[in-house]
């Protein structure tokens, strides 16, 4: 822990959370030579948590990608990294070393976000672009804060994206509609096989539909979707459980995304994980130089999916996260093709889900 | 080690063992006739050096000067350099240096020669005193690889001297299991690869073998890549050329299939001369390029007249919906 952050009550909830005393560090230098003079830095990186203040900007937006249409997200960034290990996580390869970060200081979010709030239009912000929004549920009071943060605005929408099923300090917040939880979901055997460490998909759609009964609007990511021998038929299983359980009408958007990936992921997933197979497939060089499955087999993938999610659920929003726009017209009809034209679908649906000010869209 | 306890004595040659070759580094192969009639005419200008063994005397280095002797018939007297006091050790440094300082090792010796100095030292001190053996500096990591390669069979090494085999490659290799590792240095014997090359062809048949859920020596085993391998063609070239397709359409079937169709849709507009047409990189972007040639405005006229009459051809609206 940062020998300059002061024991207050967020440090000392979460001490007592972790039940571990801290080693305090003057600098970050300790920390990341632990992790990088281990043998398997991502692996040592999941096991030791540093406690330190966010020294750059809490609110930031989606970096996206070159060539491929991006949802317009902000992110806020409360902490960095996952101690689940998911074969084909990006974050193994885009933090240099891998640290497992928690950003204390509440407060820091309150001028950033107030900001935000105060603004004529609509804001999606997420936590779960850096790190699983709610592994931190369990030790942190930060999601509460955050929810209940959230709760008193009207023009922003917060969603906790996980694959956990820590919600229990989050069910009776007053939360005012304002978050989204979310849900990335995969196939029981992509689950199985390449999401170490998360929750299995029923325990996943479980919570979910606690969470809707409690009046939490949800959303699910289909993200990455892994193309392999029967997937069609697993995935459209994938949607015909998420039905089973939840209404669509609480479902504020649902993402899909095939498996993509920075070229010096595969090394990371073939020396972590020997046994996957996902790095194999008909991949090739993007257009924003990261990996894909070759164009015919993911919009093969995503029309099936798009298909049977419509079967059940005609109007729920479902978008591309970084498609192009042969993908969008051949699978969907049309191309979001002004900037910012997808970002504002998604506004309107936030808006009419949860409750933001329409005047703002 | 020094060289204080080095004398210059002659030895007869029937009292050197030939057959104990514990510090050779190169190759036994090689054409000596040029060193042999050199010698025949000028004599032997740098002495072998040898050390005593029992009764009689084995060599440290100069194998091919002391061959080459054997080679003219001579049965007298040779000048050696000999050492009396120097440990194994000492003559394994010797043996090795004595080549290095001369001339560039070939990668062959200079896996042999850290094997043969491995026997005396670890990885660590070869480092150390690389530059005083070897004359340039190794380190530790390149040690360790360089004698993980020298498990490999000798066949192996005998291509990384004729080019055939990168050291790369070699070390990838090196990884395996012998058996594995054995297939890959009989196929690099039939082909004729770069380094870069060498490396997709192993890459390919890890990732087919993983996609297939079968082994790579498995798939090394099978009628098709065999029937490449022991192609008539002594082109070693393009055997490379047929192993590297078959495996490229194996490993990414519907796109080398999409791949295929294209170009048959592109022969199928007979382009003229000077026009080409460019389809998109692995058909991700949807941008198509179109160039011609064209010397004057009459030429340009009948490139824009034709480019109209494919307008209308079926096989262009092929080459378009992809």
């Amino acid at each position: 822990m940062d020998a300059h952050i002061p024991a207050d009550n967020e440090i000392q909830y979460l001490i007592s959370k972790l039940g571990l005393t801290p080693e305090r560090v003057t600098d970050s230098q300790p920390v990341y030579d632990a992790v990088n003079l281990a043998k398997d830095p991502i692996s040592q990186a999941k096991t030791l948590l540093y406690i330190t203040r966010n020294k750059g900007a809490v609110i930031r937006e989606c970096p996206g990608t070159s060539h491929y249409t991006c949802c317009d997200y902000t992110i806020l960034h409360a902490a960095t990294f996952c101690t689940m290990d998911c074969s084909y996580c990006i974050l193994q390869a885009y933090f240099h070393p891998p640290v497992l970060q928690y950003f204390a200081g509440l407060e820091s979010f309150v001028a950033p976000l107030d900001h935000r709030f105060s603004q004529n239009k609509i804001f999606r912000i997420g936590t779960g672009e850096y790190t699983d929004s709610l592994i931190w549920e369990n030790i942190s009071p930060a999601p509460r804060f955050l929810v209940e943060k959230f709760a008193r605005q009207s023009n922003s929408l917060l969603e906790l994206k996980t694959k956990t099923i820590n919600v229990d300090s989050l069910l009776n917040l007053d939360h005012n509609g304002k978050t989204v939880l979310a849900w990335s979901v995969n196939t029981p055997e992509i689950i199985g096989s390449e999401e170490k460490g998360t929750a299995a998909l029923a325990a996943r759609l479980e919570t979910a539909k606690r969470c809707e009964a409690k009046g939490y609007k949800l959303a699910f990511h289909f993200d990455p979707m892994v193309i392999y021998e029967g997937c069609e038929d697993a995935y459209k299983k994938v949607v015909h459980s998420i039905f089973s359980h939840v209404s669509p009408d609480n479902i504020v958007w649902i993402s899909i995304g095939t498996f993509r990936f920075m070229p010096q992921l595969k090394s990371v997933i073939e020396t972590r994980f020997p046994d996957s197979t996902i790095p194999y497939g008909e991949f090739i060089l993007g257009l924003d130089n990261k990996m894909r499955y070759f164009k015919p087999l993911r919009i093969h993938l995503y029309k099936t999916l798009i298909d049977t999610i419509r079967e059940s659920a005609p109007h729920v929003l479902v978008y591309f996260c970084m498609e192009d726009e042969e993908v969008w017209e051949k699978c969907m009809g049309f191309f979001p093709k002004k900037a910012g034209e997808l970002g504002h679908l998604l506004d309107r649906s936030a808006a009419a889900h949860c409750r933001l000010n329409t005047t703002f869209l | 080690m020094s060289n204080l306890g080095i004398r210059i004595s002659p030895l007869a040659l029937n009292n050197i063992d030939l057959t104990d070759t514990r510090y050779r580094i190169s190759r036994q192969e090689g054409d000596i006739t040029a060193l042999a009639l050199s010698i025949q005419q000028t004599g032997l200008t740098s002495p072998p050096l040898v050390r005593p063994l029992g009764n009689s005397y084995i060599v440290v280095a100069g194998f091919k000067r002391i061959n080459a002797l054997v080679h003219n018939k001579f049965t007298g007297q040779v000048v050696c350099q000999i050492n009396p006091r120097a440990s194994e050790a000492d003559s394994a440094v010797s043996a090795v240096s004595d080549n290095a300082f001369q001339r560039q090792l070939t990668p062959a010796e200079l896996i042999q020669s850290v094997l043969l100095l491995g026997r005396f030292m670890e990885p660590d001190q070869i480092a150390q005193k690389s530059l005083a053996i070897f004359n340039s500096h190794l380190n530790p990591g390149y040690i360790k690889d360089l004698q993980k390669i020298g498990t490999l069979p000798q066949q192996a090494l005998e291509l990384l001297d004729d080019g055939r085999l990168s050291i790369a490659s070699a070390k990838k290799i090196s990884g395996y299991d012998p058996g594995l590792a054995q297939c890959f240095v009989s196929l690099f014997s039939a082909v004729k690869a770069s380094s870069s090359k060498q490396m997709e062809i192993i890459t390919h048949f890890f990732e087919i073998a993983a996609r297939e859920n079968t082994r790579p020596v498995d798939l090394y085993r099978e009628s098709k890549i065999q029937a490449i391998l022991v192609h008539d063609s002594k082109d070693l070239g393009l055997k490379c050329n047929l192993l590297r397709s078959y495996l490229t359409q194996r490993r990414f079937p519907l796109l080398e299939k999409k791949r295929r169709e294209i170009q048959k849709n592109i022969h199928a507009l007979k382009l003229t001369s000077g026009m080409r047409l460019m389809v998109p990189e692995s058909f991700e972007s949807m941008i198509y390029s179109l160039c011609f040639d064209f010397k004057n405005k009459t030429q340009f006229q009948e490139q824009i007249s034709f480019l109209r009459q494919i307008s209308q051809n079926p096989a262009l609206e092929e080459i378009l919906n992809r």
